[in-house]
């Protein structure tokens, strides 16, 4: 069994070796096409995530009526959080609220005659925008609701963002859609050229009684070798670009407000070989297969 | 050993490689299948190692019909036969001894036995000293010679050579005919495609002559008998 694997392994790195020219340019396009594919990849993954933390910003404010007690506030409070889409609740009351106003505005005692006119309010967090609608409507069925003062919510900016992060996620999807099978087509072409190079080598195989899986093996471990050295070779290309380039970018690079750009070279570096080995092993498989029709 | 029953094979439907053929080939035989160029030879070495389906009539191999043959028995059944092809065939990014050395690792034999078995079939076919050459480095009748140790390698019932003279000089053609008898006199069932008149000549073997894919005549020796 060992002696088998170890003779489809040798066979694979002889034939890379051997076929030099062939495997620098499998390897090329192979790193290339990755290369794109991953940069288009990191992008749409930072720039969607920078766009969903956004969503958390929008919060909606409502006011409650007046005379509510401390166990109607309570249930109140339970409700809001128990409907569908809310992240959080905070009540905030009225006393502590017009406290805090005087303050900032260094109003001190020039406030003092003047009767308390805010109301106790909650400040919810939506788990996302697209449920604000659906939120609103279970608020106003509750009756300690002030509908008087309504909800508060940046109801254009929120439309507005929900619609970016709509196009983004359709539009970044699609290009990383493209991308991939772009990645595809490039490796499977370049395998397909070594192995077409190659027929009369798979087809002598098959006549002196090589089986299916003892042609096939070799090629789809050449392919997948190609796979996992363009793959390192892209992921490393992205990372020495991040490293110049991720301090000069946005938030919506990965950059955290106010800290340093960090880059998941490791981890992009590991997707983007695995992502080599399989589209070159599939690549390989595909080219082989015809060849080894009886 | 080998039968072919009305044996009838046409390309796309219209192109007649071989016409209603009945032949038999007795274990130990050593045969010649002569013709000129599109007669129908290489197609009858083909369909014997499955390479092709007859569109009409059997082919058998030790009383089984091959067009039957499962597809994952077909490497099976050509680790019986040695197949030295037209174009040599040998695999141009290995060397000598690696070519031959394949035909055994494929099949299954340890590393072990490769290094017993290669050295000492090189030797018997007398390229041993060119065993670390690649294919592009021989000369024709050295190329042949490792294709015959290849073919051979496994020790096949049965040796196909199709047009294994073709490029060669008269007295290389006679120098691998003479190992393909040595092949044969160890028991070993020999089949040879050729159009090589002369070499034929050289030795009264049986000759089966296709013509326009029929079988013409088929005499021992290049003039004898039926």
């Amino acid at each position: 069994m060992i002696d088998r694997f170890e003779f489809l392994v040798e066979e694979a790195i002889v034939a890379l070796r051997r076929n030099g020219m062939m495997t620098v340019s499998a390897v090329n396009t192979a790193a290339i096409a990755l290369f794109i594919l991953g940069g288009l990849g990191y992008t749409y993954i930072s720039l969607a995530n920078y766009l969903d933390t956004r969503q958390s910003e929008f919060k909606l404010k409502l006011s409650i009526r007046d005379g509510a007690d401390r166990d109607e506030i309570h249930e109140f409070a339970e409700y809001l959080r128990g409907i569908d889409g809310v992240s959080h609740a905070v009540f905030l009351p009225r006393e502590a609220e017009w406290e805090k106003w005087r303050e900032e505005q260094n109003l001190g005692a020039l406030s003092q005659d003047i009767s308390n006119p805010l109301p106790d309010q909650f400040v919810i967090t939506l788990a996302s925008l697209d449920t604000a609608e659906s939120v609103k409507a279970e608020i106003g069925k509750h009756t300690l609701f002030d509908p008087e003062d309504g909800i508060r919510d940046a109801r254009e900016e929120r439309e507005f963002l929900t619609s970016l992060i709509g196009f983004v996620k359709l539009f970044g999807g699609l290009m990383t859609a493209v991308g991939l099978f772009t990645a595809g087509t490039l490796i499977y072409n370049t395998v397909h050229l070594t192995v077409l190079a190659r027929r009369r080598e798979l087809r002598t195989m098959g006549l002196i009684g090589a089986s299916r899986s003892t042609i096939r093996w070799p090629f789809l471990m050449e392919g997948g070798l190609q796979g996992l050295a363009g793959g390192l070779v892209a992921g490393a290309l992205l990372w020495v670009l991040a490293s110049y380039l991720g301090p000069y970018s946005g938030e919506w690079l990965g950059r955290p407000p106010g800290g340093e750009f960090s880059y998941p070279g490791f981890a992009m570096t590991s997707v983007l070989a695995a992502v080599g080995i399989l589209l070159g092993m599939l690549s390989a498989g595909l080219s082989v297969r015809r060849y080894l029709r009886y | 050993m080998i039968e072919f029953h009305r044996v009838s094979v046409s390309y796309n439907g219209h192109i007649v490689g071989l016409d209603d053929v009945n032949l038999a080939i007795q274990q130990g035989e050593f045969l010649f299948v002569v013709g000129p160029t599109g007669s129908g030879k290489s197609t009858l070495l083909r369909l014997i190692i499955r390479d092709l389906k007859p569109t009409k009539g059997r082919v058998t191999w030790k009383g089984r019909d091959l067009a039957t043959l499962h597809d994952r028995m077909v490497p099976g059944l050509r680790r019986q036969i040695g197949f030295v092809p037209q174009d040599i065939g040998l695999l141009p990014n290995k060397k000598v001894w690696e070519n031959v050395a394949y035909a055994m690792r494929a099949v299954g034999h340890t590393r072990r036995e490769v290094r017993e078995r290669v050295p000492k079939s090189l030797e018997r076919f007398g390229i041993l000293h060119r065993a670390d050459a690649f294919p592009s480095e021989l000369s024709g009748g050295e190329q042949q010679r490792v294709a015959i140790a290849r073919a051979l390698i496994n020790s096949p019932a049965l040796l196909l050579a199709d047009e294994p003279t073709g490029h060669l000089d008269p007295d290389t053609s006679v120098e691998i005919i003479e190992v393909l008898e040595r092949v044969n006199t160890r028991g070993t069932t020999v089949m040879m495609a050729t159009h090589d008149l002369t070499t034929v000549a050289h030795v009264k073997r049986r000759v089966v002559r296709l013509e326009a894919g029929r079988v013409a005549s088929d005499t021992m020796g290049l003039n004898g008998d039926d």
